[in-house]
Order: C-alpha cells, then structure tokens, then sequence
C-alpha cells in the first residue's frame, strides 16, 4: 500500500499523462489514431530539445528565458547558410545547418555563461537582456522578412518520414522524432551517466560543498548554459525545417512552454535535482493538452489560460512536497 | 562612582534562577544575574559558555525552560524580539542590523517615523533634523542625509547606537562591538559608551578582549559550561582572576588520546598573511601527528586553514606540501596535493543535504575513478561507499540515503570518509565535533587516531578547550591574526592557552 503511494508521490507526473491521454482519447476519435500520436511527437520535439537544455540549467539553480529568441536566431541564421549551398547533399546540407545552428546557439549560450559565471550577474536578468538581444539580430540579419527558397534538406529535416510500407507511402516515423529522441538521449546520458552531470547536480545542490570538493563550478556553469543556447539552436531549426523559411518572430513564448515542461517533470527550481527523461514527461503533457484542445476545437487563447493553471498548481505542489520534507 | 551609587538601588533588570535546554544540551543553568541603570556589565566567558543563550533570553529570541526575567521588580513577559523592543530593549549585534540604501536618518527612525500631523505622509525634514540632533549630541561627524552604505562599520555601528539614543532605550546589549573595529574607533565607541551610561542606560557588555573591561565596564559576570561562576566589581578583580575562573573545568574522559609518532614533515606554511585578516603565520605539521589550533571567535583560525585549501587568497607567503613548494589557486589544486578540509559549518559548506550518502562521499573522487569517455563508474562508488560505511561504522539505512536524515555524528563521519575516498593524507578538520553528541565524538577521535597513526597528518582547529587539549599532539594558539604561541601537549594548561588567546601583549 504505501509503496504504492510513494511511487504514486514521485510519479504523480505520469499518472496525470495517463490520464490525460485516456481523457482525450475517450472524448475524441481523432486523438488516438497513429497519425495523431506521431504528429504529437513532432509537435514535441522542439519544446522537447529547449527542455533538455533548460534542465541542466534549472538543476544548477539558474535559468535561462532567451531559448525562445537564441532558436530564432539560430533558425534564421541556418537558413541564410542554408541559402549559400543550393546545391548540397542531404547528408552535407544537414551538416552545414545544424552546425551554423550549434555554433550561433552555443557562442549565445557561452555569452549567458560568461556573463553569469564573471559579472555575477543573476541568470534571470542576463538572458532577460540575451533574450531581447538575439530577438534583435534576428530581425537585423533577416530584415525584418522571412528567409525563403530554402534548399531541400531543410524539408527532409522538418517533414521527411521514414520506414515505408503499404499504407503509408510517405514513411510514419517523421524525421524531426528521431533526431529529437537521439539528442535528447545523449543529453539524458551526459547529466545521469558521465561526471560532469554529477557535477552538474553537485554544484546545484551545493556550489560551496562542490567547490570545495574541488569542481570548478564556474566551469560546469558554463559549459551547462553552451548546451542550452546549442539546444535552443536546434530547436530553431526544427521550426525552420518545418516552417520551410526563417521566420524572425519564430519560437516567440517558447521559453515558457519548456520552462513549465521542465518543472512539470519535478526538476526543482531551487536546484538540485531533476533530470531529462523526466522533463519529458513535462513535455508531453504540454504537449497532449495541446494536441487535445485543439480537437476539442478549443480556442488556443483558453489553452494559454489552461497551461498557465497547470504550471501554477505544478509549482505549488513542489513547494508543497519540499516543506514536508523539511 | 557616582553620587547615587547603583548599589542602593533596585536592579533595573534581573535575570533569576534562569535555565535553558535544547534537546540533549543544557546550555544554561540556574543563571541569576542583575543589571543596574547607569551601569555597565560585561558578560565574559569561552566560546559556548553560554551568553549569547542569555541575551538570547533577555532580547525574547528565546524563552527560559526555568527561571525567570524581572523588569523594574515586575516579571517582564517578553516572549518575542518584538516585545523586549518594545519595553526598552535594544541589542547591537556583532553583524549590523542597518539597512545600506536607506539614509542615517531613515535607519534611525526604521519603524518610528515620524508623519506629518501624524497621518500618512513621512515628516522628511523633522526626521532629518531629529536624527541630525542625535548625532550632534553624540558628537560624530555622520550627517543624517548619507546613505547608509558610504559609512564605515564604525559609523554605521554609531547610527545603532543613535537609534538606542532616540528610543528612549532603557537596556542595551552588545555582543562584541569592537571585533570589528580600529583602535581610534573603539576609544570613540567607548565615549558613546559613557553617555548612555550617562542617560541611565543598563549596559550588558559581550567582549573576548579582557583588557577592554577594565576601560569601560563597571562590573563583570564570568560564565562557564551554562553557568555564572562569578560576578566582580571592575575595580577589586585582576586580568587573570578573570581568567583563572573562566577555565577550571574538569577534563572529561572522552578524549580518546594515543601516543602517536610525529614523521616527516607534510605542511610548512611560512609568513602566511592575508591583509586585514591575519598575518605572518608560520608552523610546519607533520605526519602522525594531530596539531591543534585554537583561538576565540574572530582570531582568524578558520580564515588561515582556508587559505591553505586555497578557498581564500593570501597576499603573501608561501605554501609548502611534503618539502615542496605549493601554490592553490582553489581547493582543486589542493585536492590533487591530498590536503581535505572539513569545515566548520557542515550544512552550508559540508554536505549536500538533500543527496544521497553515497554521492557526498565520492563527490571529490570522481574524476580521479571516471571511466573512458568521462563515464561514471557506478561499481567504484557503490563498492567504495558500501566499504566505507561499514570501517567507519556508519549508522545509515543504506548508502543511498539521503544524508539529511542522519544524525550530525553521522554526517561528521561521511563528509571524513569523503576525504579518506580522495587519499587525503593532510586533513584540516575545522571544529569537527560541533554539535554532535558525546558518543560521536568518542567515535571519532578514534577515527582520527587510526588516520594520524597511519601517517596522516591532522591539524583541528577548535573553540572547545578541553577538545583542543584532549585530541592535540600541540597546540597552536591564534590571536586577532597572529599566532600567539604554540604549546606541546605536556605543557598546555587550560589557563596557559586562555591566556594566549585572549590577553592582550606582553605575554
């Protein structure tokens, strides 16, 4: 009985997303087909990667609200590159973009880290300014227009589908889930499995005891925000891939969505504690609401209202959680 | 004395028959003492002899288990630090209670601020006026309109006294208010002293540095273990009666001591200096060997072994490990010379708290024990962990649970065997036995044993004199920064270490 209840405390999270796909899936035809499961896992995948990277960040005790902006940037800037090579490969085309973008994405993250890590500068305020700064180049570099004619990978990238068969000649699983689940994985293994996302957890639980235990938790800091800025950058490119142009005003409010999704996985603000694979329980339900809201042909106004709530009633619980425990 | 002597009154407040436990501890026992208007009562004692218990009772932060505080003959119920403000009480603490980006005034008046035609709007120019009175009278130079911020601690501690001034305060306490201060500044704290002595203010004076007693203090209260000793006038008592009560306690037969065989020498720190904080430190610690360090509470103890982890710069002076010359830009470098401190406040800078035993143990190990690619090597640490709880007896459920949850001794044993895991064989222990039990303590003196006769080298800084004298092969006594003297184990004597570290020179 009580065992049940303990996982039921630390696993709450996935019960609600059971709960929530039964609810939808009983209230909808549509939401249960494959189609729609897979659609939701594209849907996913951008939030999935800005949450990824957002962890590490969250776990350190920081935070970081330029994601939104830095994919953007990176989005539009993979696209200009993109542009110079009309004649690619696939393979070398994949390449070129989501190198510029780890590049655009990482030098945003390491200005973040420097930032923090030299000038003391709280983390809020530091990628408060980066946020409003990279919104600005990316309007700078486009003009203010989006960027079209983009070569054909970006299309492979966004849309593509693989494994054939009979009844679907386009491919199911789209190309953005594998990439995703593939990244994602290799970010859950780097902060669970390696010493540095040990180190990661030690600094955020404790930077003195970390400091004295010999890391450089300035180090970790940055290197943990470069992960999140390549992170947001990928998750940029996603949406240009899927847009099939950069957009200035791309990824606008998606700080927020991967800000809750983290916490709604019971990565903890204070720091500390947390982890990817739950992130993307957070995620998920983000995306499920979505996803069955928009069935449900309710207005995507009410599903601010209602994600909104749930972040709120999610944070109130942690909080709630801690104070018993202390 | 003054015409009225204090004696023919009634003391204004009086402390009676006042006892105080926490769980497991008595910190005050059948305390009575009583402060006179006009007068000036310094409480003296060691490090946890208890007056900051005491004041803590009489400014309302605590209630008394048993006993009780009289004010003015009447019973004073004050339950909260609110209601001893209320009824005249003010302490100044060693750290200020001022408010930086507010002015003088402002600070002053913080709480009391005077409204124009008492409704809602501030009186800005009566508050600075006011406020300009009271340091005109006090005759400091600080105008009421600075910020709070440009002032020197010895300013901002005359803007404390200035608020005292205006409350119409009847009693104040001050907990060491010269540690922080110059000697020019003290002798003008002290004239700020005289006048609220003046204005018939009940003065309870908290200082280590006996000498000051005899410049300002009417009478003094020794307290020892919870308990007064003895209370003297100023002017029938000496230097060293003061101490000789001070100390006195009996040795308890805890102190687990072996006779270990000093080595090689590990450590040599020559002319260390940190300006402002201490200065031309010299020793050497050797293998087999515990070295204690003692000093009172701001001599710089802590700050010295920090700097030798390479926390803290130095200006100058130069590091030695095993005969080589040293130099710690951060504990990392010092890890990798197998030094390991254990500090003095276990849950800010000792543990992660909400993470697992097995993780606080191997934290510093990790790179050294990483697999290829910077893997975790997950085998390693829970072997390793396991091994650990069970030679340093542990008393923990498993080793994934959360640290949190064990007891101080406990958690003193984990954050030990952290350093053993990293092949510590110089450990800085900073008062490693605070706030753990007798038992634990006994346990570990005897890991500390078994780790010095293993030819590691320990050196334990410590508040607790019958801990220095009981665990140390020698002792090195600090003084406001200086190292004062160093005595062996056969000729320290409680009085003889008291004396180095709180008398004034010429010893």
């Amino acid at each position: 009985m009580s065992k049940i209840k303990i996982w039921l405390e630390k696993n709450m999270i996935i019960l609600f997303l059971v709960i929530l796909c039964v609810g939808f899936g009983l209230s909808n035809d549509t939401f249960r087909t494959s189609k729609n499961l897979f659609n939701l896992t594209s849907q996913m995948a951008i939030n999935a990667l800005l949450s990824a990277g957002l962890t590490y960040v969250i776990i350190l005790g920081g935070i970081d609200i330029s994601v939104g902006s830095v994919a953007a940037l990176a989005g539009v800037i993979s696209c200009i590159v993109g542009l110079k090579f009309p004649n690619m490969s696939t393979l070398g085309g994949i390449v070129i973009i989501i190198a510029s973008a780890v590049v655009v994405g990482g030098l945003c993250g390491l200005f973040n880290g420097v930032v923090i890590t030299q000038f003391n500068v709280v983390p809020m305020i530091t990628t408060l300014a980066t946020m409003t700064m990279a919104r600005g180049l990316t309007y700078i570099v486009t003009g203010g227009t989006a960027v079209f004619g983009l070569p054909t990978v970006f299309s492979f990238l966004g849309a593509g589908r693989l494994i054939k068969n009979g009844t679907s000649p386009n491919g199911i699983i789209p190309v953005v889930t594998l990439f995703t689940i593939a990244v994602v994985f290799m970010m859950h293994v780097l902060l669970s499995k390696t010493v540095f996302g040990r180190h990661v957890y030690a600094s955020g639980s404790n930077a003195n005891v970390a400091h004295l235990s010999g890391i450089s938790v300035k180090k970790v800091t940055l290197v943990s925000h470069v992960l999140c800025g390549i992170m947001a950058a990928l998750g940029g490119v996603l949406v240009a891939s899927k847009l099939q142009n950069g957009q200035p005003g791309a990824c606008d409010g998606y700080e927020m969505y991967a800000i809750a999704s983290t916490v709604l996985g019971g990565t903890s603000l204070a720091g500390g504690s947390g982890s990817v694979a739950r992130a993307m329980f957070g995620v998920a339900i983000i995306a499920v609401i979505n996803n069955g809201m928009n069935l449900l042909h309710i207005s995507s106004y009410w599903q601010k209202v209602v994600i909104g709530t749930i972040i709120l009633l999610a944070v109130i619980l942690d909080m709630a959680q801690k104070k018993k425990k202390a | 004395m003054k015409a009225k002597g204090p004696d023919t009154m009634e003391p204004y407040l009086r402390v009676k028959n006042i006892g105080k436990t926490f769980p497991g501890v008595i910190a005050l026992n059948d305390v009575s003492a009583d402060f006179y208007a006009g007068e000036v009562h310094a409480l003296v004692g060691e490090n946890g002899a208890g007056k900051s218990t005491l004041i803590k009772i009489i400014s309302g932060v605590y209630t008394p288990t048993e006993g009780e505080v009289l004010l003015g003959g009447q019973a004073a119920g004050i339950e909260t630090p609110r209601q001893a403000l209320d009824k005249g009480i003010a302490v100044i603490h060693q750290e200020l209670s001022i408010a930086n980006d507010l002015t003088v005034a402002e600070n002053i008046f913080l709480g009391e601020e005077p409204r124009i035609k008492g409704g809602m709007f501030l009186d800005r120019k009566k508050m600075n006026a006011d406020a300009q009175k009271v340091l005109d009278f006090m005759k400091v130079s600080i105008r009421a309109g600075d910020v709070a911020r440009r002032l020197t601690a010895a300013q901002q501690q005359m803007v404390e006294i200035a608020k005292v001034i205006t409350k119409e305060t009847k009693i104040v306490i001050m907990d060491e208010p010269t540690s922080s201060l110059s000697e020019h500044e003290i002798s003008s704290l002290f004239e700020q002293v005289a006048i609220l002595k003046k204005r018939g203010v009940a003065v309870i004076y908290i200082t280590h540095r006996l000498k000051e007693l005899f410049m300002i203090c009417d009478k003094v209260t020794v307290m020892r273990d919870g308990c007064v000793v003895n209370t003297f006038k100023i002017d029938g008592v000496t230097e060293r009666e003061i101490v000789s009560n001070m100390v006195g306690r009996e040795m308890k037969d805890y102190y687990v001591r072996t006779v270990h065989t000093k080595g090689r020498e590990m450590l040599r720190v020559e002319n260390l200096s940190m300006e402002g904080v201490f200065k031309n430190i010299s020793f050497a610690a050797h293998s087999g060997e515990i070295l204690g360090i003692y000093g009172l509470i701001g001599a710089g103890r802590t700050e010295v072994m920090e700097s030798i982890f390479g926390a803290r710069g130095v200006t100058s002076g130069k590091i030695f490990v095993e005969g080589k010359e040293a130099r710690f830009s951060s504990p990392r470098d010092a890890i990798a010379s197998s030094i390991g401190l254990v500090t003095e406040d276990r849950r800010r800078t000792g543990l992660m708290l909400d993470a697992l035993v097995k993780d606080n143990m191997v934290l510093p190990s990790l790179v050294q024990h990483q697999k290829r690619g910077g893997f975790l090597d997950i085998k390693w640490e829970t072997e390793t962990a396991a091994e650990y709880v069970e030679k340093m007896k542990v008393k923990t459920p498993s080793i994934n649970t959360v640290i949190r949850t064990l007891s101080g001794g406990n958690q003193q044993k984990v954050i030990l065997a952290k350093w053993m895991i990293a092949n510590s064989n110089i450990l800085i222990l900073d008062e490693p036995t605070r706030g753990i039990d007798v038992n634990a303590k006994a346990e570990f003196y005897t890991l500390m044993n078994a780790f010095v006769e293993n030819g590691g080298c320990i050196m334990a800084v410590s508040s607790e004199l019958p801990e220095i004298m009981g665990i140390s092969d020698r002792i090195l006594v600090m003084r406001e920064g200086l190292i004062s003297g160093e005595l062996s184990h056969d000729e320290a004597s409680e009085q003889g270490i008291i004396e180095l570290a709180s008398l004034h020179s010429g010893i």
